[in-house]
């Protein structure tokens, strides 16, 4: 089922993004040392052949199915939109209830049957939140391959359970305490690590930045959710929704769902970034509001930093969202004017996680309650009847340690 | 490819070593390490004890390339207070009383963000000859590489030894100056060079390659730059080691000039070819 593509039409089609560059306009490509070059040229010659490839997309499509739990619900959201003042209809795109409790496992399930079909069988990831890191080690157990993840010590103690998680599915963690010693440490070190093994081991990055074909590839393996969303509100309502918000950390979670309304030019794209403690404080996450074009992490993109060209140590509540960088993709989408990109703070995320807990019996991730406070934040200029898509990125479980210090609930 | 021929102090640098039948010593100096005084009085210590061509580290945030004693020279040196424009400071002062050649080695982004047309024009004024970023691999290099030519200034391009003998060819029409072979996989300053490691490598890089091959990554003692000679690369690039030597002289209250002079010294006994 699909609707037909809107006549005014402005936007350059999707098939042409990325280009053979692995560019989206003048972002993205390849900007690594040259001892990772040839790995990932042939990782991008062993995606194309695997994406065109039906058997890949039975095995990948039966996993998702009987593994994972796929499709997931829409839920509408009755409650929330009575207390946003009934004008509104709303529905969450439900990956807090993929396996692994958000939708990060779309992709590293992708990515690790893909390893094995490179013949690959040591797998290393970076994670923030722990959430890529338990789904990567997840999916490296049901499969049997040795997993190793790199966190910033600061985030080992900030989702604990996450770490014990990942521990007890049979991976080694190894924490960062260089730099930062958050989710951009994490990164450095696992890179470092692949320029001595890229040609043993597999790097499944967990979000849709990094060097052409990570930007590609996880965007596709995260695409279902925005396809299955499509039409499951197409069923619904018979029509596609006005906006469709979402959480931007690298941005996997956004481009998943943003994709696949690409060409329908007339659905809006909200990515909600971290605010942090406000613009103003300077400890913020808000790369695309904030950023200036750069290199880092393998592509070009918005990126935090200084006048010197350094890196700007991002901050957030929400480990997941504590990055400097973003997706390359979600940078032209913002640069054409496809996409609205816009902050949330700390406390707003907060205030939207308790909400939501009461009113809908779901406790989402600090992450995901970011793109709920954008939606209360706009609701009220929103025209009655207006149709919104949001995606519930991942559960609040693992943040529960983190609440504690945060809410008083006497 | 590069249409504008560049030629400058760096060109004359291998030519002379040709004709003296001897490999050239390049030194990685993180620019501010510890502070941006150091590395002032450094420079002329590294000219004057046979260093033939300078890298100026610019410090980045995020080094993905390096191990963890550049790692720890960057945080250190931005720590400190260093920047670009301080390193172009120190670059135009040394080019007053120092003809060696220096290129500015370091991460794209710090580059870029200054632009790159700035960023030539800069480099030429201080009388440096070219730039190395370690994460702007050959395919995305066209452009900086032109920019770069029309103020007659190099961009430095690395190899590597996972680089598959068919992508050769491209390094040798586009590459100028000299090619930085990174002589293992992995980042700096963290494994040893071995002869076997290497000579198929510089082998294969030679059969495809005609100008200047300058190893580097794990050379430190002079027997490692003896072997790379012997080898036959055409320079050697020592860093780790350097910053290593003048982290120790300062812990330990040594004459700093005379302990990087003499280390220096030591490796420039190993350059002459046996044959
Ligand atoms: C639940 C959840 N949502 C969102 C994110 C942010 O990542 P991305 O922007 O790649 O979706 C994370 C990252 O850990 C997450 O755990």
């Amino acid at each position: 089922m699909s609707l037909a593509v809107s006549p005014e039409k402005t936007f350059v089609p999707l098939d042409q993004r990325p280009d053979k560059r692995g560019r989206f306009g003048q972002f993205g490509g390849r900007f690594v040392p040259e001892t990772l070059v040839q790995t990932l040229m042939d990782l991008e010659e062993a995606y194309d052949k695997v994406w065109a490839d039906p058997s890949f997309h039975v095995e990948l499509d039966t996993l998702l199915r009987e593994y994972a739990g796929r499709p997931t619900p829409l839920t509408r959201a009755h409650r929330t939109e009575e207390a946003l003042g009934g004008h509104l209809k709303i529905y969450f795109k439900r990956e807090d209830l993929l396996h692994t409790g958000a939708h990060k496992l779309n992709n590293t399930l992708g990515q690790v049957l893909l390893a094995r079909r490179i013949g690959k069988k040591r797998i290393i990831a970076e994670t923030g939140a722990g959430q890529h890191g338990v789904a990567t080690a997840t999916a490296c157990a049901l499969f049997g391959l040795e997993c190793v993840i790199y966190m910033g010590k600061e985030d080992t103690e900030r989702q604990a359970l996450n770490v014990f998680r990942m521990k007890l599915m049979g991976a080694k963690v190894i924490p960062v305490t260089s730099g930062t010693a958050t989710l951009k440490d994490a990164i450095n070190e696992a890179m470092r690590e692949w320029l001595a093994t890229c040609e043993e081991t597999h790097y499944i990055f967990g979000t849709c930045a990094g060097p052409h074909p990570f930007p590609r590839m996880v965007r596709d393996f995260q695409m279902v959710i925005g396809k299955e969303a499509r039409e499951q509100i197409l069923a619904r309502e018979g029509r596609l929704p006005d906006h469709v918000i979402a959480c931007v950390g690298g941005g996997s979670n956004s481009i998943g769902i943003f994709h696949p309304f690409y060409d329908d030019t007339k659905v809006e794209f909200w990515g909600v970034e971290a605010e942090g403690k406000g613009i103003p404080s300077g400890e913020h996450a808000a790369t695309i509001t904030m950023g200036k074009v750069g290199v880092f992490h393998g592509s070009r993109s918005f990126v935090l930093q200084t006048e010197d060209g350094q890196i700007t140590p991002a901050h957030s509540i929400s480990a997941g969202l504590d990055y400097p960088g973003v997706g390359p993709e979600h940078s032209f989408y913002a640069e054409s004017g496809r996409g609205r990109y816009v902050p949330i703070r700390d406390d707003e995320a907060l205030a939207a996680l308790q909400k939501t807990s009461q009113l809908e019996g779901i406790i989402p991730a600090l992450e995901t309650s970011h793109a709920i406070a954008q939606l209360h934040k706009m609701a009220p200029e929103l025209k009655p009847g207006t149709l919104v898509l949001l995606c519930l990125s991942g559960r609040g479980d693992k943040d529960v340690f983190s609440l504690m210090k945060h809410i008083d609930l006497k | 490819m590069t249409s504008i021929a560049v030629n400058n102090r760096l060109d004359t640098l291998f030519a002379k070593c040709r004709a003296e039948n001897r490999a050239a010593l390049i030194l990685y100096l993180t620019a501010g390490f510890p502070t941006a005084a150091h590395t002032r009085r450094l420079l002329p210590v590294l000219a004057e004890a046979g260093c033939d061509l300078v890298e100026l580290g610019i410090p980045f945030s995020d080094p993905i390339a390096d191990g963890p004693v550049i790692q720890r020279a960057s945080a250190v040196a931005l720590d400190a207070g260093m920047t670009y424009p301080q390193a172009l400071d120190m670059m135009s002062e040394f080019r007053r009383s120092h003809q060696t050649p220096v290129i500015f080695f370091g991460a794209y982004n710090p580059f870029l963000y200054r632009g790159m047309d700035q960023v030539a024009d800069d480099l030429a004024k201080a009388g440096a000859e070219g730039i190395l970023a370690a994460d702007l691999p050959l395919d995305e290099s066209g452009e900086v590489r032109d920019v770069l030519a029309s103020r007659n200034l190099h961009l430095v391009t690395l190899v590597a030894p996972t680089t598959p003998e068919r992508r050769l060819a491209s390094f040798a029409d586009q590459c100028t100056g000299f090619i930085y072979c990174i002589s293992y996989k992995g980042t700096t300053g963290t494994q040893e060079v071995t002869t076997d490691l290497i000579s198929d490598y510089l082998g294969r890089l030679r059969r495809h390659l005609s100008i200047p091959l300058a190893l580097g990554f794990g050379i430190k003692r002079p027997a490692d730059v003896r072997t790379a000679v012997d080898t036959g690369a055409d320079a050697v690039v020592v860093g780790t080691a350097l910053i290593e030597c003048i982290e120790k002289a300062i812990a330990e209250g040594a004459d700093l000039e005379k302990t990087v002079f003499d280390y220096v010294s030591s490796l420039t006994k190993e350059l002459p070819r046996r044959r």
